[in-house]
Formats: C-alpha cells, structure tokens, sequence
C-alpha cells in the first residue's frame, strides 16, 4: 500500500470538516491516515 | 456484491487506461465485485497523444485553431460494447453513445437498430467532445429517448476554452421541457460549485438523476441530502478515467443507511433501464 511506502506530506488539509470525526482531533485524523505532515489551511 | 450491497456501475467503458489487456471486462467487473454494468464505447479521438500533438502545433499562439481538430459529425463505433451485450447480457448493458449534432438518417437507424434490436438501454452524449449547445441540440434525441422509455445521459464537466459551459440552468431548461424525459445527468459533482449549482435547479424536477462518478465525496452527499437516496447513481467511468474501487470508496464513507446504500449502488439504475426492454 501507498502509506506504508511512502512518507506523506498533505500539502492541503483544513482544520475541521464533515469527514473529521468530533471525537477526533487532527493530529489523530493525520494518524490513522499515516499522514507524518500537512499544510493545514482555514477553515 | 460488497458487503452485503448488490453493485450496479451505471457508467462504464469497455476499455481503457486502468484495465489490463488481458483481462476482459467481466474480469475486471469481477475483480471489483461489481454485479452489472451500465457499458459504453470509448471515444479515441481526444486521447491525450492526440491532445499532445494538437497543443504541439500551435505552439506559442492560435489556440482558436484548436476547435478545428474536433470531428463535431461523425459517430463512434459500438460493435465491441455489442459483442459484450450479446455474451453477457445478464452481467451488462449496452448505452449507446450518439452525437446529436446534425445527425444522418443513417445515424438514426443505427441508433434505433441498437435500441430495438440490440438490446441497449440508454443515451449517453459528451456535449463537450461533440461541442453541442445545451439544450437547442438535445430536441430530437431527448423526444427519441421518451419514445424508447430509456435514459439519456449527458456528461458534465469544465468545456474547452473556446466553448460555450455545459451549465446547470441550460439541462434545466431541457429537463423542464420534457417532463417524461429520464435524464441522468454525469459527473454530478465533479465540483462542489456545479453541484450547488444542481441543487439550485433540480429540487422540484423529479425526472433527473444524477451519477457520482469523479464526483466530490462531499458533493454526493449533498446530492443525496438535497435529492434523496432515490435520485443519485454510482457510476465509475472505469476504467478509462478510474478504478471502481476509488469511485465505490466515496459513497462508502458517507455514513448512508442500507437502504439508501441500495439505491444509489443498485436500485436506481436497474429502475431506469428495466422498465422498457424490446
């Protein structure tokens, strides 16, 4: 699979969204995505 | 069948860029656990080689010149679909691919033999490929479409510099004038802008539909919120542009209950293209 190949780096990502769950903070959205880094951006 | 949910992809081709050679359709239908497909024929003529090749000669200016290249009259072959229809019609079928665009007495007899004869159940049409104006160019094929009781479906996406948009209020002038008209509208949310634009239009016109493939996860949602379960297709356009795999994962994060999950998946298009066979 792509993420356990590669380092990712989301050059696009807002702080929240309908697809963050409200349980979850970002880091951990970045987490279960194997995100190591994101240009976070506004909301 | 995924996970309990019966698959019907209603926008496929019969090769492409994501299918290996070697495999036939079925195959690849299978691979991806897709029950049936709604299948078309694919249109060569604006592959990206070609692109390349027109692009390279006008090089630094000219760029009206490019429309030149276009083939506005002629229409594409469907014996390979044909062949796929007639050895698996329980698996797929056919959608014929017209250019309305001044068409030949011929053109129409073919169309009809593949309607009538050769068990196709749909229209499908690129008014971007055929530079066709919306709604003006439609008249003759979408009475044709009533008259078979089959859907006719119009892709949807950003037109060529040169061309006039295939906007949300000019298909809404066509669905409005042909109320019996079963009008699938692709590509529905291939922008978020496009989608709200078809959420201003359509919320009292019951007779369209619309199909997710290379859509904004976000945007089916909002389709399916602001339309109903009822009135939103999953379709792939596999594998030429995508796999079924990516296009099937945007529905599946939605949260959607099993019911509507059975109706974009599988339900809606079997009702639009079931209700007529000859």
């Amino acid at each position: 699979m792509l993420k356990k190949e590669f380092a990712l780096f989301d050059s696009h990502l807002h702080t929240t969204g309908n697809f963050l769950p409200p349980d979850m903070n970002l880091i951990e959205y970045l987490d279960k995505f194997n995100v190591k880094k994101a240009g976070k951006g506004f909301d | 069948m995924i996970d309990g949910i019966n698959i019907w992809d209603a926008h496929m081709h019969y090769m492409g860029r994501f299918k290996a050679r070697n495999k036939s359709i079925i195959e690849y239908m299978d691979n991806y656990g897709i029950d049936k497909a709604v299948i078309t024929t694919l249109n060569k003529t604006t592959s990206m080689k070609k692109l390349k090749s027109i692009l390279g000669s006008n090089s630094g200016g000219s760029l009206t010149d490019f429309s030149a290249h276009f083939d506005l009259t002629s229409q594409l072959d469907h014996e390979p679909v044909r062949k796929i229809v007639s050895q698996y019609p329980r698996r797929v079928v056919g959608f014929y691919w017209f250019n309305p665009k001044d068409p030949s007495e011929e053109d129409w007899d073919l169309l009809t033999t593949y309607i009538e004869a050769y068990n196709f159940r749909g229209v499908k049409t690129q008014p971007t490929v055929n530079m066709l104006n919306v709604p003006r160019d439609y008249y003759n094929l979408a009475e044709f479409c009533i008259a078979h009781n089959i859907p006719l479906y119009i892709h949807t996406g950003s037109s060529f510099f040169f061309q006039k948009a295939i906007r949300a209020k000019d298909l809404y002038r066509l669905a409005k004038k042909y109320p019996e008209l079963k009008l699938i509208i692709g590509h529905a949310a291939h922008s978020m802008e496009y989608c709200i634009n078809l959420l201003t239009y359509f919320s009292e016109t019951k007779n369209v539909y619309f199909e997710t493939s290379c859509s904004i996860p976000y945007g089916i949602l909002a389709l399916t919120k602001g339309f109903g379960s009822e009135r939103v297709i999953y379709g792939s356009d596999s594998p030429p542009a995508t796999t079924p795999e990516i296009e099937i994962k945007k529905i599946k994060i939605l949260n959607l209950n099993k019911n509507q999950l059975e109706n974009i998946f599988y339900n809606n298009i079997e009702k639009l293209v079931s209700e007529n066979q000859f």
